[in-house]
């Protein structure tokens, strides 16, 4: 079986749709037991009380924003060397996702500053480079709407997703470079977890739910491109017959 | 402090399910004009193909 033909506009359609129930479900499953973990389980924090809570949106959303953009990047890549027309409906798909994950992250970080840090906002680097990350979504957006060759918007749109995608290591790793009064990576794949289990868990399932959740929006948006960009073709037409 | 952080972690969730509820709101929205473009579209181009059937230029044509 050639994976390539799952890149067809007519293939992809159809399988996007029989996909997007299970995601769906998925997300709300997930983010149910996510948050009975989180509020029902997991023990209230010896330093930061109540508020710690904040934990199960914030860690995944901006998780989740910095994970997009590299996806995107990804298919940024595809649309400039294979000029594959799915690839850049799935950048469309995604930057919105993407934008509203970064937005979520840092409300949300500003929600939990407030009590924790006694600001709002602070010009730290992981708070700088995330607000970066917002704008280059926005950017990417605004670009590829202001241009009116779908073709050109696509290629211009993937060469500002390439340059950006360097901001991603340094949201990451800004918190090793730099000072900063962002605290260290919450969960590391070569040192044992700083938290207590039942909060790891919950984190990890709405982490889980926030990818479902993704993935799901990113399917919805890119089968209503699909339809937009392929409306002339007989087979959209005959899908409506 | 217990109830400025139960209103802390409200604010919080509560933006977040608004800012996920008003996406799903513009996917549904979006996906329901996307069809009604196609559908429409392809209205139109019936009509035209049904009017230059019955065009009496071309029935005149017509020997």
């Amino acid at each position: 079986m050639n994976p390539f033909r799952f890149a067809a506009p007519p293939v992809f359609y159809p399988l996007a749709g029989r996909l997007l129930p299970w995601f769906t479900a998925a997300a709300v499953l997930l983010a149910v037991a996510g948050l009975y973990v989180g509020f029902g389980i997991a023990p209230t924090d010896f330093q930061q009380g109540e508020v710690y809570r904040i934990i199960f949106i914030h860690v995944p959303s901006a998780w989740m924003a910095m994970f997009i953009y590299l996806v995107m990047a990804g298919y940024a890549v595809l649309t400039l060397v294979w000029r594959s027309k799915l690839s850049a409906m799935m950048c469309r798909a995604l930057a919105p996702t993407g934008a509203i994950m970064a937005v979520i992250a840092l409300l949300t970080g500003a929600i939990w500053g407030k009590p924790t840090w006694g600001a709002w906002w602070v010009w730290d680097a992981r708070l700088t480079s995330t607000l970066i990350l917002l704008f280059l979504y926005l950017g990417y957006m605004a670009l590829v709407a202001a241009i009116d060759d779908t073709t050109r918007a696509d290629r211009a749109g993937a060469l500002l997703l390439l340059v950006g995608v360097v901001n991603v290591p340094i949201i990451y790793f800004s918190v090793r470079w730099w000072n900063t009064l962002h605290q260290g990576a919450s969960v590391s794949l070569t040192a044992s977890p700083k938290m207590a289990s039942t909060m790891l868990t919950g984190m990890l399932l709405m982490s889980l739910a926030a990818w479902m959740y993704a993935i799901a929006a990113a399917l919805h948006r890119v089968r209503s491109i699909i339809l937009q960009r392929e409306r002339h073709t007989r087979w959209v037409r005959q899908l409506f017959a | 402090m217990l109830e400025s952080h139960l209103s802390y972690l409200a604010v919080a969730y509560g933006f977040t399910a608004l800012a996920i509820a008003i996406e799903c709101v513009v996917l549904l929205r979006t996906r329901r004009q996307s069809i009604e473009q196609v559908r429409r579209e392809r209205d139109l181009d019936l009509d035209d193909h049904h009017e230059s059937i019955v065009d009496p230029r071309n029935e005149a044509a017509t020997p």
